[in-house]
């Protein structure tokens, strides 16, 4: 009798195998699209100058703060003029569509592969560990593009300069790089596996298109109503408290939402798949 | 391996698919689902796969309940409607890729499995290449590598040709010699007879009678 209990790794590897097999055209969307983004911010750099604009050399830090900046506070009937955060939305809804589309496949689809793992709750703890490697290697992506681009001549570091800050956001600041890789990399990183794990567990209720709504859903009203209770503002930097932008997002506020919401969304799968009829579509 | 569905039910968004159903299924027969469309035979078989759990009753393998005891029957290939393969991949390199996750099933089984069903292990092709019929041979191949111990094809004969058939009803044959346990349906009420000592006739979400007997 050849099929037994599947090792815990080999289950998890083989989701890992299926996901970037699956992805990859993805992860090269985000990667080229980054890359486009990078080249049109240097453009706009280059033209500021030619137009009498006293500007530092750009560096890794001014690219990366202006790729994972976000949107600064909606403020409703104050005539202050709120962009649309294009880079961010297309960032994240990359990530939903990503984790969603994956998810939707191994978790609807694939019978076999449930078979042969044997048991559920491996299963859902490799669907887990994929959902949050799936936003890391989205963060991996952004920060591949950025390395690339410092072949263009963008300097190596990670230091911000308050000018290219001004010129680009309307604010000059700078922070201390524990700072920035905290409020910059580390709350999003940590928001954004959070929402994803809530996608996740959301397709073990919903189909999964509905699940891609909910998280567009819930970005979109982030984007305009900021509270840490909405917890897509984490990964809008410029709404923290430690910038100097009356921001109103503490860091400890997102990190403790998110981590309350990412232990429910797994002890929730993980009873769930107890009791739910698996692969619904199948 | 004996199976034991024991007054099972179950209701899905308030209609019931399976009603009381009473049934065992042993190793060393073939049995067959007989019924019109919709009338709970792909149930009955998610139901003995543990994919879906019972409104009531259960379903024991070897005397263990399903979804409790065991997630899912420990030697199990399944063939339900259309499996999910990928499209980049070759035949062999699917069923490489699925049996990777339990690393016991050798290359040389799954040659053996791709080949028993009348498909070429080295053809390059890839999956989305493959014709109707192709995709379903394949998809028996992957219930049947690794020889497990209870093996299930919901309508196994959809699109495949004649020759085809043939092959199929050979293999199922020598699965039935192996001593392994078979649950099929078939649309086709005379490939049915021919390839299962055991009809079962499905009706409503019930059984209504059984023909044949079980070894």
């Amino acid at each position: 009798m050849k099929r037994k209990t599947a090792c815990f790794s080999h289950v998890l590897l083989h989701d890992i195998r299926y996901s970037i097999l699956i992805s990859w055209k993805k992860y090269l969307a985000l990667f080229l699209v980054t890359e486009a983004i990078i080249g049109a911010l240097m453009v706009r750099i280059q033209s500021d100058c030619q137009l009498g604009m006293v500007l530092p050399p750009l560096t890794a830090g001014d690219v990366l703060t202006y790729l994972l900046s976000g949107a600064k506070i909606f403020r409703y009937g104050a005539g202050i003029p709120f962009e649309i955060p294009y880079i961010w939305i297309f960032i994240y809804l990359m990530i939903a569509f990503i984790v969603g589309e994956n998810h939707a496949n191994l978790m609807t689809s694939r019978y076999m592969e449930l078979l042969l793992s044997q048991e559920k709750h491996r299963w859902w703890a490799s669907k887990c560990i994929v959902t949050v490697l799936d936003v890391l290697l989205a963060y991996v992506t952004i920060f591949a593009a950025v390395g690339i681009s410092l072949f263009w001549g963008i300097k190596p570091v990670l230091k911000i300069s308050p000018d290219i800050m001004k010129a680009l956001i309307w604010k000059a600041f700078t922070l201390k790089p524990n700072q920035w890789t905290v409020i910059f990399v580390l709350l999003p990183i940590l928001t954004s596996v959070c929402i994803s794990l809530l996608q996740t567990v959301s397709i073990l209720f919903f189909k999964p298109m509905i699940c891609f709504a909910g998280v567009i859903t819930l970005l979109v009203v982030s984007l305009f109503y900021c509270n840490p209770a909405v917890i897509g503002n984490g990964t809008l930097p410029l709404r923290n408290t430690i910038l100097p932008f009356e921001g109103t997002i503490r860091t400890l506020d997102v990190a403790l939402a998110d981590a309350v919401l990412i232990v429910a969304s797994i002890i929730i799968g993980n009873i769930k798949i107890k009791k739910v009829d698996l692969l619904s579509e199948v | 391996m004996k199976i034991e569905m024991k007054d099972y039910c179950k209701t899905l968004r308030g209609a019931e698919v399976l009603k009381h159903i009473n049934m065992t299924f042993t190793s060393g027969n073939v049995y067959g689902l007989k019924g019109q469309n919709g009338c709970g035979k792909t149930m009955m078989m998610r139901a003995i796969c543990g994919l879906i759990l019972p409104t009531s009753g259960e379903v024991l393998i070897d005397g263990k309940v399903l979804g409790k005891d065991m997630s899912f029957p420990e030697s199990v290939g399944v063939l339900i409607e259309n499996p999910a393969f990928i499209n980049a991949y070759t035949g062999f390199k699917n069923l490489r890729f699925l049996a990777d996750i339990q690393k016991k099933i050798t290359d040389e089984e799954i040659r053996e499995a791709i080949t028993e069903v009348g498909l070429d292990p080295d053809d390059k092709r890839s999956y989305r290449k493959y014709s109707l019929g192709m995709k379903e041979r394949l998809g028996i191949a992957a219930a049947i590598m690794g020889t497990p111990e209870l093996i299930i094809l919901d309508e196994p004969l959809n699109g495949i040709d004649e020759s085809g058939v043939e092959m199929i009803k050979k293999l199922i044959a020598d699965l039935k010699e192996k001593s392994k346990l078979v649950i099929m349906s078939c649309h086709d009420a005379e490939d049915l007879y021919s390839l299962c000592n055991v009809v079962v006739n499905v009706s409503a979400g019930k059984i209504i009678s059984t023909e044949g007997e079980a070894k």
